[in-house]
């Protein structure tokens, strides 16, 4: 690309999403639904609901059962780094690693969806909501800067947006987890209800949940219930998890305010000096290269963490050298991911002749016990974590390492369930730290013209002090239930930053301007037709997975957007 | 590595097992560090086959660790021709050399030892020569057996006639009951979905 692309058309709207995963199917429903004009740019292909390849495939039905080929794992070396994202039956819903290259002074795992939908279509599903337990953590510790908002402030929204999206799961009354409207809970096993009670009973109490999940458990607004096929990461053809797909952007269309525009890599937000705000968003068609000029009054970021941040830091003027809004020099920095690949497991002899029926697409939860209250302060490291975790039968697979045995009999005790099994990993929070940080690499672009990204973060004492008890207190819970064989791991080598696919931080919210990027209405300070409601804007992370609060984060900003637009402040 | 503990798996697998399928891995048969360096593990180009005699010892080597009972042996659903299509397309450069290399001196230990190579064997000297690669103190012979096994285990259990017949199969559930008598498979376990 030449660096002054030739403008070959414009288009104008009310508001520009840029991303279509998560948040960004949020803003397309909430500002269509709000009577504005959407365009949501897309830089991947479109995926319609319904249109997932392999959501009815059976193991057999791919030609290397559970392997894509050498060829393809090529060009995902590192989307394979999960372990389990470059899976045949979802490797699709991942980016080309060869096609979309960025660059690591430090590993870090940047795991991405190129399509419409992103990773909506292939996350965990479980959604918690934050507290002031993670609000107001950073201002009592003196770490970074203050949230500007609280958990008052972002309640209503969870409400709004757990009703609309369905998340099944069981009310605790704990104030580190709070409750939200929830669908009824999935059922734990047998070995999960025995686990439950011996925490509760010889751990003072410690609660162990279901997992609260983004999964029907009855019908919903038009969506199916689960039907306990587990096989949710290749798309569900019943609607029932939470999509972009599936619920937000069919009611976005519905409302007849929404054009979709795949295939269009958003190169700069466009500003306006004289006005002080953006004018829209500078796109590159990935097939044609024509470079495209879209107006609007307002613009969204839901990118993504990382997406969002390298949009900025690329939309660079006079007024803003590096990159918009970065005023405070902070764009870009204060990386953080969850660490994770820590915990134990054990088994069972107990329970040897119940089982269970379906695969059902969630497991257990144990919140935050940590640093919660003056009785659980730690000395060692500041804020928690928590663990997810499930009991199963093991399955033929165990005989994999079962390395000594073979034959007949060998064959014919793999065809039965083998012992119960329990084991939980825990979800640790991560500080942010200026010095964790993504740039971009101007001297390297990709086929789009546009500079690729260079990570540089790590994990650092206070989270290395925290997984030492982030093991212990799995083995502790494993040995209160009895279990045999018990096994703790610690697996940080791949607990990469990136890997736990919470990245976020880049832009964060602040109350100050010169220490922050976003207000307390994902505003970019000085531009404040630009919202960032994706994981940029997070000012800490805490422990619970984040997706539930870019969703409510997103449906507050894009009704602040348009109470200001009808202010006439935007 | 195929195996669904790591790399891979034969279902839908998301982060939550992957993770809880990783920890029982970490905790047994192998260490933290191969774990890592399979998740880093380098793919080969396409296009290499395996050799005649390599075809037959290797499945010689399957029926041998999965051999037809009262109920179907893994050539009777098809797992030699899996491994040579795994071979083919699937797997990284390196596996490729450790089945090549370790199936050539199965096959020439045999032969010099017991005069043919290890397809034309007995099946009890069969059986003899997979205890002596148990065994070994050799970590490539080893890790070709532990890998041949991976692989035909693989291939066994995720064929369709294995998943729909042997193993309980229902694509659709509808429903989790969390707690039923084993009783009601009839004391198999579920195919995976």
């Amino acid at each position: 690309m030449s660096s002054a692309p030739a403008i070959t058309r414009q288009e104008t709207y009310d508001a520009i999403v840029v991303g279509s995963g998560i948040s960004g199917g949020w803003a397309a429903k909430e500002l269509a639904e709000k009577g504005l004009k959407v365009l949501l740019l897309e830089r991947g292909r479109d995926v319609k609901h319904g249109d997932y390849p392999t959501a009815m495939l059976d193991a057999w039905d791919f030609a290397g059962r559970n392997r894509i080929t050498a060829t393809a794992a090529g060009r995902q070396e590192k989307q394979g780094r999960t372990g389990y994202t470059t899976h045949p039956a979802s490797a699709h819903w991942f980016a080309d690693d060869v096609d979309h290259p960025y660059a690591e002074t430090k590993r870090f795992d940047w795991m991405r969806g190129y399509h419409v939908g992103g990773r909506s279509l292939t996350w965990g599903r479980q959604s918690y909501r934050f507290s002031n337990l993670d609000f107001e953590a950073n201002a009592k510790e003196g770490v970074a800067v203050d949230w500007p908002i609280r958990y008052a402030d972002i309640a209503p929204w969870y409400d709004h947006v757990e009703r609309f999206a369905g998340i099944s799961g069981q009310k605790e009354g704990l104030p580190q987890l709070p409750d939200g409207e929830f669908l009824p809970p999935m059922e734990m096993n047998v070995l999960e209800k025995h686990v439950k009670r011996s925490i509760a009973d010889r751990l003072g109490g410690r609660v162990m949940t279901i997992g609260r999940a983004a999964n029907l458990t009855r019908p919903h607004l038009g969506r199916g219930t689960c039907q306990y096929r587990n096989r949710c990461s290749r798309g569900c053809p019943y609607g029932a998890y939470f999509s972009s797909n599936a619920s937000t952007l069919p009611a976005a269309f519905a409302t007849g305010n929404l054009t979709l525009r795949p295939f269009a890599v958003a190169a700069e937000v466009l500003y306006d000096g004289a006005r002080g705000r953006a004018s829209g968003v500078r796109v590159v068609d990935t097939v044609t290269l024509e470079v495209i000029d879209y107006r609007a009054r307002i613009v969204f970021l839901c990118a993504s963490a990382v997406a969002s941040t390298a949009l900025l830091l690329n939309s660079v003027s006079d007024r803003f050298p590096n990159g918009l809004g970065n005023d405070s020099g902070e764009l870009g920095h204060n990386l953080m991911d969850h660490h994770f690949k820590v915990g134990a497991s054990g088994i069972t002899d107990a329970f040897a002749d119940r089982y269970f029926r379906g695969a059902r697409p969630n497991g257990i939860y144990i919140p935050r016990f940590r640093n919660v209250d003056a009785k659980s302060r730690r000395q060692d490291y500041l804020r928690g974590f928590g663990y997810q975790g499930s009991a199963s039968r093991s399955d033929w697979t165990r005989g994999i390492r079962e390395l000594g045995l073979f034959g007949g009999e060998f064959k014919k005790a793999l065809v039965t369930p083998g012992p119960w099994q329990f084991g939980i990993g825990a979800w640790g929070e991560c500080l942010p730290y200026h010095a964790n940080h993504l740039k971009l690499d101007r001297t390297r672009r990709d086929r789009w013209g546009q500079p690729i990204v260079v990570f540089d973060c790590g994990w650092k004492e206070n989270e290395l002090a925290m997984r030492k008890d982030m093991q212990a207190s799995a083995i502790e819970m494993l040995e209160a239930a009895g279990l045999k064989e018990i096994k703790g791991y610690d697996d940080v080598v791949n607990s990469a930053p990136g890997n736990c696919i919470h990245e976020m931080g880049t832009a964060r919210m602040g109350r100050d301007p010169r220490t922050s990027v976003l207000n307390a209405w994902n505003q970019v300070h000085a531009v404040p037709n630009v919202f960032v409601t994706d994981g940029a804007c997070m000012t800490s992370n805490g422990c619970v997975n984040p997706s539930l609060t870019y969703m409510a984060l997103t449906a507050r900003a894009c009704d602040h957007a348009v109470g200001e637009m009808r202010k006439l402040n935007l | 590595m195929i195996s669904p503990e790591n790399s891979s798996t034969t279902g839908m697998l998301s982060r939550r097992e992957a993770l809880q399928r990783a920890a029982f891995l970490l905790g047994a048969a192998l260490s933290p560090s191969i774990v890592a360096g399979v998740l880093r593990a380098q793919p080969a180009a396409a296009g290499a086959r395996l050799s005649g005699e390599h075809d037959l010892a290797l499945a010689a080597l399957a029926e041998r660790i999965l051999p037809r009972t009262d109920t179907p042996g893994a050539a009777d659903v098809g797992v030699p021709a899996f491994i040579g299509r795994m071979f083919a397309e699937f797997l990284t450069t390196a596996e490729r050399s450790t089945l090549t290399s370790g199936v050539t001196a199965l096959d020439l230990g045999c032969t010099a030892r017991l005069g043919r190579p290890f397809a034309a064997l007995e099946g009890a000297q069969q059986d003899d020569e997979i205890r002596r690669l148990i065994g070994s103190k050799d970590a490539a012979e080893r890790e070709f057996l532990r890998l041949t096994r991976e692989v035909v285990i693989v291939g066994y259990f995720t064929s369709e006639k294995i998943g729909k017949t042997l193993l309980r199969y229902e694509p659709v559930p509808g429903r989790y009951d969390a707690d039923i008598p084993l009783s009601e498979t009839g004391g198999a376990a579920w195919n995976r979905p």
